[in-house]
């Protein structure tokens, strides 16, 4: 059997960024020293999980199949996933994008649907499409998007709660999840909010290769602030991102000829 | 295996949108549709020798029950077996299999009708490994483990990993299928807010491990 606990001890190193190294071998913080659960003597409870898994996977997998339709935690979260993506590329395509952008100003008049827009930008901006060397983008600790949204819910817009629930249901987060549809569906006053986060853009999309990278620049550009509850969030910067979004949705070069 | 699901994914597997971007009404795919697998699958196998113990003992401190956990554990990996294909497909396979664990273990705790048993479960147990100093010890534990239990839930999972199972973390970040950086931040964070909520020097928490 492999013991994870010993193994792999760090193959990661590779692929880490500027915040990595500083804690692994110092003194553990006070506090938390006294978190550690005792080892088991000998082979503890969870090692006999794997004894004999093999054959009740099987099993079970069997009298799945024939008792479906089952409820499916990895079909719900995939499809809340790709529903949440297409919610933001919805969002970042929609023709008044750039100008909720411009009216999310650090005012009194500010417009939380551009923190909506802009909530999705980072959420396309992370997860999606490669870097500038061509590789896959790995995912970034930063919640630009959720607290973006959050903002954006917070002043009632039942778009930004939606995007929420679809976010931690996207990761397993059912009470969150559950949360904020009860607030999305109170705020639309819509029993069905799908339709309802959906209906402002039934003029339809236009197909685009993801975000350019002139889109990226600006918004990578922009200083962004830690915080322990919102973790890296990218600070406003209205005017140059509703720019880069208005040429980004204008420029042929950045959209796909629909030939 | 895929089959219709994959029409929306263009921008994020580098496709062509122009064959496969989003239609003016989103084809939002109903999860009986896929055709389900009836064999494990050879990665799977993999994934549960590799993850199998990891996901039981979080499973087991939420519920505090072994057989419920195991259960559980089964039932995961078996929804990942009969839809592998959409596995497969993830930006991080095992962020989206950690994320379908936690998924289950809300799940239950939901069908349940009960809070997760974290606090209790751990405090027990940690007071278990040192009984000479008894009930003193479990009441000290019970205020840390429901202050761990209050975290964000990507931070709880992160201490829950790295601090109260002991995995390394490097192991921790495979597990949740995030960047060893985003481990860093993550535990840097919860050290900071577990610190606010036992009233204590939120400095010492950031300098702790970081001198």
């Amino acid at each position: 059997m492999i013991d994870i606990r010993r193994s792999a001890a760090d193959t990661l190193a590779e692929d880490v960024g500027e915040d990595v190294g500083e804690d692994e071998g110092r003194p553990v913080w006070e506090p938390l020293a006294g978190a550690r659960l005792p080892a088991p003597e000998g082979r503890g409870r969870a090692a006999l999980y794997l004894d004999g898994a093999h054959t009740r996977l099987t099993t079970r997998l069997k009298l799945r199949t024939a008792a479906q339709p089952l409820l499916s935690g990895a079909a719900r979260a995939d499809r809340a996933m790709f529903e949440l993506m297409a919610l933001c590329h919805l969002a970042v395509e929609d023709s008044s994008a750039p100008a909720w952008l411009s009216a999310l100003t650090n005012g009194p008049d500010i417009e939380p649907h551009g923190a909506y827009v802009l909530g999705a930008l980072c959420h396309l901006a992370v997860h999606y499409g490669k870097d500038e060397h061509g590789k896959e983008r790995r995912r970034l600790p930063t919640d630009g998007s959720r607290t973006w949204w959050q903002l954006a819910a917070g002043a009632g817009d039942f778009q930004a709660a939606y995007t929420l629930a679809l976010l931690a249901a996207s990761h397993g987060d059912q009470r969150e999840a559950r949360h904020w549809h009860d607030q999305a569906r109170q705020f639309s006053q819509d029993p069905d909010i799908r339709t309802a986060a959906l209906a402002p853009y039934n003029g339809g999309l236009q197909p685009a290769q993801g975000l350019c990278p002139t889109l990226r620049q600006v918004l990578a550009a922009l200083p962004s602030s830690r915080d322990a509850d919102f973790g890296r969030t990218p600070a406003i910067a209205p005017h140059p991102l509703a720019a880069a979004l208005h040429h980004h949705q204008t420029d042929p070069r950045c959209h796909a000829t629909t030939s | 295996m895929v089959g219709s699901l994959d029409g929306g994914c263009a921008d994020a597997h580098g496709g062509t949108p122009s064959q496969q971007g989003l239609p003016e009404r989103l084809p939002l795919v109903e999860a009986g549709n896929q055709k389900a697998e009836t064999t494990l699958p050879d990665d799977l196998v993999a994934l549960m020798v590799m993850q199998g113990e990891v996901y039981w003992e979080y499973a087991r401190l939420h519920l505090d029950d072994a057989d419920a956990a195991d259960d559980l554990v089964d039932d995961v990996f078996a929804d990942l077996a009969a839809h592998w294909g959409i596995v497969l497909r993830q930006e991080s396979v095992e962020e989206f299999c950690w994320g379908v664990l936690r998924g289950a273990v809300d799940a239950e705790l939901a069908r349940l009708g009960r809070p997760s048993a974290f606090t209790a479960a751990a405090a027990f147990a940690c007071a278990m490994g040192d009984a000479r100093r008894g009930f003193a010890e479990l009441e000290s534990k019970i205020g840390l483990f429901s202050a761990i239990g209050d975290l964000p839930k990507r931070q709880h999972d992160v201490v829950v990993l790295t601090y109260v199972l002991g995995y390394p973390l490097g192991t921790a970040a495979r597990i949740m299928g995030i960047t060893l950086a985003g481990v860093y931040s993550l535990r840097r964070d919860a050290r900071r807010r577990l610190a606010t909520a036992l009233g204590l020097d939120v400095r010492t928490a950031e300098e702790a491990e970081d001198q």
